[in-house]
């Protein structure tokens, strides 16, 4: 009876000690085990071939990945390749991966495809319609407050631009600061290139410019997806139709692997996979392109003195 | 093996209370803290992982790897408890890193990921612990993953910290509560040793020592307990030596008395009845007619009465015989007789009434001595003596017109103190009236049924 407490104390010391033993062991991973050939991160070698779309950027990365990640997969089982999605930060960058080849396919804008026509035979294979036509306008936007009404009340204010390679997003605003006979470097205030259309609206819209020009039909989605858009901003003009951004191949794109992928984007509206394809990426169809369509982009380049 | 004192046993049960609380709340907390702990960090690499996916989406997207290595080691130098933070892509390929010089290439292949729409958070073991590893999607899935593990390292140490803290205010307290118990059982178990000792000093006889009581608890009622009883021993110590005292007296008394009994039997036989009988001797030798025989008869009877007389002064057989009445009448008419003092006995109650023997005899000695007392001292020419046997007590009253005293002077308690002495003995009482110059008057109260520890022949 003496010894009874101790044991009772080691009893319950011996039990609350029992809650503290390590878990059973799994897998142990050595961290200080470091492989040399990962450091860069791993190429991985892909079974079939690989075919590279590059999509110039109008919306944000994460927008372009949803919208044409659909499409990428279409293709790669319609073309029997592992497609790849490449989202270059700019027209320019993507207009060079098409000129260097590091992609075969792209989506450019519209003045890309003029100037990559032109300078290396760039060719497009399809062109997206909406609104049933295969051209775009090009909006200039302020905040509907601001006491901007017009386009010359937009001198010596902020300006934000898409893209140096973008018709609507650069172009138009340029011929529209030339008609004023306004000296270009002089008329605004400041001017950015935030390269895509969502980030122009969203830096407009936030009060970081107090003017942007955008894709009519990337104002469009914008304005889907966020409806009071058009309340707290307004559009002050719009230009004629320009043509819209195409599909395009680089020249050395064998002919067979160009007629299938033409086929490809032209069938898309004949199945119901191709269709929730175009929907996701709010198109009607893929139709022929014509040059024409692009002529209005070629006059507001020789107007602004841009190289063509 | 000696048995460890109530203040060491106190003591180890103090201690082992404090020992057993702090390792318990010890214990306890630690692995309330590590649950706790655990799981904010399993919080923790979930949403910084669904952090990260968010914000290497787009260098990602558009392959700016180095943007997306940026931000990945940003987030570990911010968080102490990221270990590690990875990129994968779509297609599984390593995109990103924030390790030095290669890759544990353990990570990826011991590490299936299940991107659904809960977060997906695995515990590894590694070598350098457990890791929280949480992966979360980049656009759905779309575009890969983002893997961040956090190591418990930081958690540890801080557990480790808030252990030894606790530790230490286990230790601080117990030590603070050894000495407060030390002090409490310390006053406590003095207070039971001064009154050990105080009852081992009492035990020796020595009535002086008194306890503390102190607090009014158990051992201070024990203390008043121990005190009261002291003060009563030592009281009934006094009254035992008083008796003693009075005993001895007696004794000495008693003795006295018997020699004085003595000398005078040896004087009255010497005088009276020598002398009577030598007168007889030599009448006898000188016998010649019938008037010697006469006279020679009539010494023959005065010694034959004084010789009766000297019997019944030393033990009345009347006593035995007739009882205390008869004995005190005749007593009291040879008093009167003999001194030349008026008095008589007078007897209320039935004068048959037999008592003990021992009443009887200490009746009447106490009597006889109130009355030779009277007869030595107090100059009186009347006495009374009235026995009351009514009743469950006897009284005897024994008064006189004399000179009188101070019953409180020394003198007369040595007196008196036979009578009392005597009167103790069959359980009565002595009570003494008197003033100088105002006679004096002595009750005597003796219970009728007196205990058996008188005797009958003194």
């Amino acid at each position: 009876m003496r010894r009874a407490p101790w044991l009772l104390l080691i009893l319950t010391l011996s039990l609350l000690l029992a809650g503290c033993s390590a878990a059973p062991p799994g897998l142990v991973i050595r961290l200080k085990d470091l492989d040399p050939t990962l450091a860069a991160g791993d190429p991985g070698i892909s079974p079939r071939p690989v075919l590279r779309v590059g999509v110039s950027p109008m919306l944000s990365p994460r927008e372009m990945l949803l919208r044409y990640g659909p499409l990428m997969d279409y293709l790669g089982r319609r073309l029997g390749r592992r497609v790849e999605l490449v989202l270059p930060r700019s027209h320019t960058e993507t207009f060079e991966m098409v000129r260097s080849g590091a992609v075969q396919v792209a989506v450019v804008s519209g003045y890309a495809y003029v100037l990559g026509q032109k300078e290396f035979g760039m060719e497009a294979l399809a062109v997206p319609t909406y609104d049933g036509l295969p051209t775009r306008r090009a909006h200039v936007l302020v905040r509907r407050y601001s006491g901007i009404i017009q386009f010359s009340d937009l001198k010596g204010h902020t300006f934000a631009y898409t893209d140096p390679l973008s018709a609507s997003g650069r172009l138009y605003p340029e011929a529209k600061v030339l008609d004023l006979s306004e000296p270009l470097d002089r008329f605004f205030e400041r001017t950015t290139f935030v390269a895509s259309d969502d980030k122009a609206l969203k830096a407009l819209d936030q009060g970081l410019v107090d003017g942007c020009a955008v894709d009519s039909a990337m104002y469009d989605y914008a304005v889907l997806a966020d409806p009071d858009l058009a309340r707290r901003l307004r559009i002050i003009d719009t230009s004629e139709p320009l043509g819209a951004p195409p599909v395009v191949v680089s020249p050395r794109m064998g002919s067979e692997l160009k007629r299938a992928l033409q086929e490809a984007l032209l069938d898309l509206d004949q199945d119901d996979v191709g269709r929730s394809v175009l929907s996701r990426l709010q198109t009607e169809r893929y139709v022929k392109p014509d040059s024409a369509w692009y002529e209005s982009i070629r006059t507001l380049a020789a107007q602004v003195g841009a190289r063509q | 093996m000696t048995t460890p004192s109530i203040r060491l046993k106190l003591l180890a049960v103090v201690v082992l209370l404090t020992v057993t609380l702090g390792v318990a709340v010890t214990v306890q907390l630690r692995t309330a803290l590590l649950r706790t702990a655990g799981a904010e960090l399993d919080k923790r690499s979930i949403s910084i992982a669904a952090d990260l996916a968010m914000r290497v989406t787009e260098p990602l997207l558009t392959r700016n790897t180095l943007d997306v290595r940026d931000i990945l080691l940003d987030i570990a130098s911010n968080n102490p408890d990221v270990r590690y933070a990875l990129v994968v892509d779509s297609q599984n390929r390593l995109v990103a890193h924030t390790f030095q010089g290669g890759f544990p290439r353990d990570l990826l292949a011991h590490r299936p990921v299940q991107l659904g729409d809960n977060p997906d958070l695995v515990i590894l073991q590694s070598d350098e612990g457990p890791l929280h590893d949480a992966a979360a999607p980049i656009v759905g899935g779309l575009a890969g993953h983002v893997r961040v593990g956090l190591t418990e390292t930081h958690l540890v140490a801080s557990l480790r910290q808030v252990e030894r803290l606790q530790v230490i205010t286990v230790i601080l307290v117990g030590l603070t509560a050894l000495g407060a118990a030390y002090y409490g059982i310390f006053r406590l178990t003095r207070r039971v040793q001064d009154l050990a000792l105080a009852a081992r000093r009492v035990g020796a006889g020595d009535m002086t020592p008194r306890v503390a009581p102190g607090a009014p608890d158990e051992l201070g009622i024990l203390a008043g307990a121990f005190n009261e009883m002291t003060e009563r021993l030592a009281a009934a110590g006094e009254a035992v030596r008083a008796k003693e005292q009075a005993r001895t007296e007696l004794l000495q008394k008693v003795l006295t008395a018997q020699e004085e009994e003595r000398g005078r039997i040896s004087r009255e036989l010497h005088d009276e009845i020598g002398q009577a009988l030598t007168g007889l001797i030599v009448g006898l030798k000188v016998l010649k007619g019938p008037t010697d025989a006469q006279r020679l008869r009539d010494v023959a009877a005065a010694t034959l009465e004084s010789v009766r007389r000297l019997s019944r002064d030393l033990r009345p057989a009347v006593l035995d015989d007739i009882g205390l009445v008869a004995a005190l009448r005749r007593y009291t008419e040879d008093f009167s007789r003999l001194h030349g003092i008026e008095g008589t006995l007078q007897v209320v109650g039935h004068e048959e009434t037999r008592l003990a023997p021992a009443v009887e005899t200490t009746l009447y000695r106490v009597v006889q001595e109130a009355l030779t007392n009277v007869a030595r001292h107090s100059g009186a020419r009347h006495f009374g003596v009235v026995l009351d046997l009514r009743g469950p007590v006897i009284q005897a009253i024994v008064e006189d017109d004399g000179r009188g005293f101070d019953p409180a002077s020394p003198k007369a308690g040595m007196g008196l103190a036979s009578m009392t002495e005597r009167t103790a003995l069959v359980g009565g009482a002595v009570t003494i009236e008197s003033r100088p110059g105002g006679g004096a008057t002595v009750y005597v109260k003796v219970p009728a049924e007196e205990g058996d520890r008188a005797h009958s022949d003194c």
